[in-house]
């Protein structure tokens, strides 16, 4: 299963950025396989509009099937139902323990949010 | 000649001295490029003669062409596109209506339809003098995002023939810059209080970005402190009106009624000050 995870630095000691358009990286790889993440920029992090849009964009390309994050606006919604990606929702933990949650089936889905 | 009326700090009386000033002085018009709350003609009593919606273009995809290839969501500086697998979809709010989209796509897939986004709004006033006032207006729509269209629009429709008399959205941001770019003076507003100058110095870094030739007002200037006055001091830049507090203007004001209308011996005030910004202007 690949994995996205919203957050605030590239490396593996990271914690989660609960921001989903505007989170620095995503750690994206197999939660089986922790050892195996790669971390990737995040464009909408500096995009002047539209950053929740960009990151979505980024996540299909990345072919993610799962994202776990802490909250997505309308735009990105649409765009990860549309495209079949699995929500999930997480405080801001260090990036093993929302792993470790992940595959004890632990976090709850993230829905329609509404502000 | 024309000349910006814009501030940074809302509620410092930009509209106050753009109605004044375009009822003061001859052959005048007033355009409100406050798009978002335009309030000018609540003073100016306008009848409006003309109205026009303003639309921009936005992307349709063709899904029987597109191979979902990616390079309109590519090149979309405003990540307006996304694409899927099996679909293009497009944020109608997140565009900019800037057609790049159409632009790149190699399949033409891309056509554009026009989305209204607001109107803008012409008519005439006559003074008590007899001299007829053209007003120009423009409103968004409630709900959309983005108002350069149609200050653009509303800019456009400028009568070459008379002095024109910007009424500019507050802050500093994209609104403000596209009313007071290209114009020979801007005249900021603003109050004497810390906030004031806060924005006072913001709304400076923007005119002098821009090359503006520009000097302030002073609402209630009895009000308040002096460190307004000091940092133009400091900054030299001339400061060419200072009108003071006064319940009357207030009450006036509330009611609808210009300055000038309350108060005519204002109107030279306004005249003194076109002529001051005229000479700015040629020195």
């Amino acid at each position: 299963m690949r994995v996205a995870v919203s957050v605030r630095e590239d490396a593996p000691a990271t914690v989660i950025e609960e921001r989903f358009g505007r989170a620095p990286y995503f750690a994206v790889g197999d939660p089986v396989a922790p050892a195996a993440v790669e971390f990737v920029a995040n464009p909408g992090a500096v995009a002047a509009t539209g950053a929740g849009t960009g990151a979505a964009q980024l996540l299909v390309n990345l072919d993610v099937e799962v994202l776990i994050t802490g909250q997505v606006g309308p735009n990105a919604l649409e765009m990860l139902a549309e495209a079949g990606v699995q929500l999930y929702r997480a405080p801001a933990l260090p990036l093993a323990d929302v792993f470790e949650k992940y595959r004890a089936g632990q976090l709850p889905a993230l829905g329609v949010q509404r502000f | 000649m024309n000349i910006a009326i814009a501030s940074g700090k809302g509620g410092t009386g930009k509209t106050t001295v753009a109605t004044n000033l375009v009822l003061s002085i001859d052959h005048a018009q007033y355009i409100d490029c406050d798009v978002e709350a335009p309030n000018g003609n609540l003073f100016l009593h306008a009848d409006i003669s003309a109205r026009d919606t303003v639309g921009i273009p936005l992307p349709v995809i063709d899904r029987e062409r597109c191979t979902c290839c990616g390079a309109c969501a590519e090149a979309c500086e405003f990540n307006a596109l996304a694409v899927l697998k099996t679909k293009v979809m497009v944020f109608p709010e997140l565009c900019h209506g800037c057609g790049v989209c159409l632009y790149v796509c190699p399949e033409d897939a891309v056509s554009e339809t026009l989305k209204e986004v607001g109107v803008v709004e012409q008519g005439f006033l006559t003074r008590a003098d007899g001299q007829v006032v053209r007003m120009v207006q423009g409103e968004l729509k409630i709900g959309e995002p983005l108002s350069p269209p149609i200050i653009k629009q509303a800019k456009r429709l400028a009568d070459p023939d008379r002095a024109v008399i910007l009424d500019a959205p507050p802050g500093t941001s994209c609104p403000v810059i596209t009313t007071i770019k290209d114009a020979d003076y801007c005249l900021l507003v603003t109050e004497p209080t810390p906030f004031g100058l806060h924005d006072l110095r913001l709304a400076v870094g923007v005119v002098r970005v821009l090359g503006l030739s520009f000097g302030v007002v002073i609402n209630r200037a009895d009000s308040g402190d002096c460190e307004v006055l000091d940092y133009c001091a400091a900054e030299g830049i001339p400061v060419l009106l200072e009108l003071p507090f006064s319940d009357e203007l207030a009450a006036a004001y509330s009611r609808g009624v210009p300055l000038v209308v309350d108060q005519p011996a204002y109107r030279e005030v306004f005249q003194r000050l076109y002529e001051r910004i005229v000479a700015e202007v040629l020195s």
